[in-house]
């Protein structure tokens, strides 16, 4: 008995020393691909690319391996939100012809399947003699969220800067939170998300809800990794017709994403009438939509039918 | 038999729209002929072109450098032999127009400005070479102050004379802004007096941060060569309403902001439940006591 005890307890000491060279051995090679070392000269210095784009050399000795948020600190800051910021969208709907390159972008970024949408654009038509136009409709970020208050885990939670997010390492999959929110904004990882294997051992980043993870909730987070870094969401950056303006409320100016023209968020909703959607719920949302005047485009979708209204 | 209907469906919805690309984009005659209204100069020109990098650029790419998006039809490059073959009225049909990915600017832009990104796409015409004399950018310095309490700016410019000497710079264009996360809003224009020197009053509503500071940056137009004003952190504007969104106790808060009703609640039920538990394993030891006796 005493014998076995003894094997089993070295054994499990071997393992954990193993277990610690190869988490080495594993983060170094993490921190090196992210260096972008690009060759080591004789003399032990070694060249890198700057994010800047030059190459410099540095002498070997005077390298320190970098930080990187570990999941908890990541989870921290990510609950935290950035301060004093307030993030707001502002979506035009006379410039949207339904290009659907902030889908493309958004589900690049977030590790999307085809049908999962985090931002969607649909084909509007309010009544029978109204005209009909497209409106994507991304997570209205609301300052009263319905989908916050019933989960049962706290898994989704909304921070200081405005964005509702979701943190998919304490999510059950309950589907509660698809249940509460009134503008069908959510989606559930029913399979396997896509290009898992791509994304394997990749440290979760709840700010960019990636990599997914199969029975877990996602949803539009603003892209909250890029703001994090001073860049617009991919869906702005990507629209090529200027649908989207983001910025910040409590700067009172807002980014066209296409042109990059900055302008005055209270002048822009305040001279185009701009509205928020399904605002009789009290969910206040923090997309604001301008309405579809004086389009740019035609409308090619297809039109409802009378008496298919159901 | 389905999947074949489907498929010579989805032929027979693409063939018209192939068609249609491959056409020559037809303008009637009587546009084709029309004649820029406005007069081919150096202002128009730069006036068009920064039409054209606001809603042209994002799809036809820089002038000259072939990086117009991977559209059908390709978006052609304004440099292209394909794009100055149109005559001027032909392209002020296409602009107001649209096709296809091509927006109707009709509405977006007049007709002025329309005809101005007309000249500005015409001014690569080789036909027209030679026709604008391109002024050199003139070496320009600012100088600036702020006064917090009165809320102005006084601002001074000086350019660069032949003989090297730094002399006033009268009736220029300054152009105010603010920083932004995402870029720099405007706030106004101030134009400098004979002496040079040029006053602006900050607006009063326009936003700092919550203290009230603004990072500003003052530029001449884009005739002078001059590096930026930049004034960082004047106290010289309103301070901002940030709203603080955890400042009521709301069902949805953090933890430590949760509403009153709710801990109550919880703690309720929760020492009830012990209570309930102590209670009966008190009855237990109770009847086991009255057996052993």
């Amino acid at each position: 008995m005493e014998q076995n005890y003894n094997t089993r307890r070295s054994f499990l000491k071997s393992l954990g020393v193993t277990l610690g060279v190869a988490g080495l051995g594993v983060s170094s090679g993490v921190l090196t691909s992210c260096s972008k070392v690009s060759s080591v000269s004789p003399e032990g210095k070694i060249r890198l690319l700057t994010p800047g784009g030059t190459l410099v050399e540095v002498d070997a000795s005077q390298l320190t391996p970098a930080e990187m948020p570990s999941l908890t600190d990541n989870q921290k800051r990510g609950r935290l939100g950035m301060e004093g910021k307030s993030w707001v969208m502002v979506i035009d709907l006379s410039k949207c012809r339904n290009a659907r390159q902030c889908m493309a972008a958004c589900q690049n970024h977030h590790q999307l399947r085809p049908e999962q949408h985090h931002i969607n654009v649909l084909q509007m038509q309010d009544a029978e003699h109204t005209a009909p136009y497209y409106m994507p409709k991304p997570c209205m970020h609301c300052d009263n969220p319905p989908c916050t208050k019933v989960c049962p885990v706290n898994a989704t939670f909304k921070r200081a800067d405005g964005i509702v997010l979701i943190d998919n390492e304490r999510c059950i999959g309950c589907r509660f939170c698809i249940a509460a929110c009134p503008y069908s904004a959510r989606v559930f990882n029913w399979f396997e998300p896509r290009d898992a294997e791509k994304y394997e051992g990749v440290t979760y980043n709840i700010e960019a809800n990636v990599p997914q993870k199969k029975g877990t909730i996602s949803k539009c987070l603003f892209s909250a990794d890029l703001l994090r870094d001073g860049k617009l969401p991919s869906c702005v950056s990507a629209c090529p017709n200027s649908v989207y303006w983001f910025g910040d409320r409590n700067e009172d100016a807002v980014t066209n994403g296409t042109t990059k023209e900055t302008v005055s968020f209270s002048k822009l909703i305040r001279d185009n009438g701009a509205y928020t959607l399904m605002e009789e719920l009290g969910t206040k949302p923090r997309v604001y939509y301008l309405p579809p005047k004086n389009r740019t485009f035609p409308f090619e979708g297809e039109l409802i039918e009378k008496g298919h209204q159901g | 038999m389905r999947k074949f209907f489907f498929l010579s469906a989805a032929v027979l919805f693409l063939l018209p729209g192939l068609q249609g690309f491959s056409q020559v984009w037809e303008v009637p005659a009587d546009q084709d002929a029309l004649k820029n209204p406005s007069a081919f100069n150096n202002e128009n020109v730069k006036a068009g072109r920064e039409l054209y990098n606001t809603h042209c650029k994002s799809c036809h790419g820089d002038p000259g450098k072939n990086n117009a998006l991977p559209l059908v039809p390709p978006p052609p490059d304004v440099t292209s032999e394909q794009m100055l073959q149109n005559s001027e009225g032909a392209l002020f049909y296409k602009i107001t127009t649209g096709r296809v990915a091509m927006p109707a600017f009709e509405t977006t832009l007049t007709e002025e400005q329309r005809w101005r990104i007309v000249s500005f796409m015409k001014s690569f015409d080789p036909a027209n070479e030679g026709l604008l004399v391109k002024e050199e950018p003139v070496k320009a310095r600012l100088q600036g102050a702020a006064d917090e309490t009165a809320k102005v700016l006084t601002l001074s410019a000086q350019t660069l004379n032949a003989s090297g000497e730094w002399m006033p710079l009268p009736h220029a264009d300054l152009f105010i802004s603010a920083k932004r996360t995402f870029g720099s809003l405007a706030i106004g224009q101030a134009k400098t007096n004979g002496s040079g020197h040029a006053e602006f009053k900050f607006p009063e509503e326009f936003k700092g941060d919550w203290e009230g500071l603004v990072d500003l940056r003052v530029t001449l137009g884009e005739d002078f060569s001059c590096d930026p004003l930049v004034m960082n952190r004047l106290k010289i504007a309103a301070p901002a309403d940030t709203e603080n969104l955890f400042a009521d106790r709301v069902l949805w808060s953090t933890n430590d902001r949760t509403q009153w009703w709710l801990i109550l609640a919880y703690l309720g039920v929760v020492g009830g439940v012990w209570l309930v538990i102590g209670y009966v394993i008190f009855q237990i030891l109770k009847i086991y006591k009255a057996g052993k006796e």
